[in-house]
């Protein structure tokens, strides 16, 4: 079993896609894969300083603000995509 | 108190549930004041995250007042006004202590194969989410550690700090962008979005936004990015056409985005790489060329594959987030 935060190395031979997964494509460009959740305490104090000196406006994602009670609606709308950017919720 | 609860496949309500309560010494309860529903909450709201049972308040992006204190909550004080994390970490263990919030191992209850999260099935821990008025807030020495200065007068400035801010700047830390680099972030939601600003804060010379919502590309491209439509153009024949052959960075902010999203993988692919019903829903009946099918994650790989840089970059699926 592979240990948590660790590489996969995979030096065996893949020339071709592999159940439709392009594996043939990254081994023959030497291409690696990073994934997985974000760990946001790694940069969430910096990320804040750039907002607070206003270096950065995290509000320019925000289209829609609706109250809580609405936030049926809201899934129902976010689904369907074509308006709906980001929905902030008032509890 | 409020909460939006899931009670199944395309069904979440707003229900009345008890007032969270200190259930260990180290817990804290938060009044929320403003939180948001993010894109990873949809592949809950569809039902095909394993793990998802009915009952389970959602939201894991979420902010407010600490209202209450356990007895060994010492780094947060009554009325400290705070962004939550989306990862439940311990902030002690092995990972914690090594930045990899994401991996703690001892927030979920359930395993320690994976992290936690907030209102993200039983397998990420089973905790009820911030979709509501209060949220129980487990390790707060910990999580609860990110204090709103004074003087940032709305929530929303900061509020993005719990998720898809830092998970944008994790795809391009982790795609390892350096100055100077080109880079296409395939999907303009808004993990894409943030993927964009952050590729920019880390030096990118060109950022190449990929969608085919027009309203979206138009805000990435108020960031600064080259839009291209995949409706109307071929992004792998354009950003070959446009690095002059050399490739660029490829960040993955479509698919499996949140937390979770692995396990939903399998669901949405058949073996002939078709759409599964799970998928109906995203209804991409607009896109010119029925070869580029990007409801399926497989395509949207396949284009990164064959644009992604030679040698010493990576492309990122993070959340593919299996995040959330």
């Amino acid at each position: 079993m592979q240990k948590k935060n660790s590489t996969i190395s995979i030096p065996g031979v893949y020339g071709s896609g592999y159940d439709q997964f392009p594996l043939g494509l990254l081994f023959n460009r030497n291409i690696q894969i990073h994934m997985g959740q974000c760990p946001v305490k790694k940069y969430n104090e910096q990320l804040l300083h750039l907002v607070e000196t206003g270096r950065i406006d995290p509000t320019k994602v925000i289209s829609h603000t609706m109250k809580l009670n609405d936030a049926p609606k809201g899934y129902e709308g976010f689904d369907k995509k074509e308006e709906i950017m980001k929905i902030v919720l008032k509890p | 108190m409020k909460a939006l609860v899931y009670h199944g496949p395309y069904d979440v309500r707003i229900d009345d549930k008890p007032h969270p309560t200190i259930q260990h010494p180290e817990d804290a309860i938060l009044r929320i004041t403003t939180t948001a529903i993010c894109g990873s909450d949809l592949h809950l709201y569809h039902g095909t995250v394993p793990g998802m049972q009915p009952g389970q308040t959602l939201g894991h992006e979420f902010m407010g007042v600490i209202e209450e204190i356990g007895p060994e909550v010492q780094d947060v004080q009554v009325g400290d006004r705070v962004v939550i994390p989306f990862n439940v970490n311990c902030g002690r263990c092995r990972y914690c202590n090594n930045n990899m919030w994401s991996q703690c191992d001892r927030a979920n209850p359930k395993t320690k194969d994976i992290g936690a999260a907030y209102g993200y099935t039983q397998l990420l821990g089973g905790y009820d989410g911030g979709q509501a008025e209060y949220v129980r807030v487990p390790f707060a020495n910990a999580g609860a550690s990110l204090k709103v200065p004074d003087h940032i007068k709305t929530d929303e400035q900061v509020l993005f700090l719990s998720d898809i801010l830092p998970t944008g700047y994790f795809a391009a830390d982790i795609a390892n962008v350096q100055p100077g680099d080109d880079v296409a972030v395939f999907g303009a939601g808004p993990v894409g979005f943030f993927a964009v600003m952050s590729s920019f804060l880390r030096g990118a010379a060109r950022v190449f936004s990929i969608d085919h919502w027009p309203m979206r590309l138009d805000r990435t491209k108020s960031l600064g990015a080259e839009i291209i439509n995949f409706d109307e153009e071929d992004p792998v024949d354009r950003l070959r056409k446009e690095t002059n052959g050399k490739g660029v960075i490829c960040i993955d902010a479509v698919g499996f985005e949140a937390v979770g999203h692995f396990a939903g993988y399998s669901s949405h692919i058949h073996n002939d790489g078709k759409k599964s019903k799970n998928n109906l829903h995203h209804d991409h009946s607009t896109v010119s060329n029925p070869q580029y099918n990007p409801v399926n994650p497989l395509q949207v790989f396949t284009w990164m594959a064959q644009i992604a840089k030679k040698k010493f970059n990576y492309f990122n699926t993070w959340r593919i987030r299996i995040r959330l």
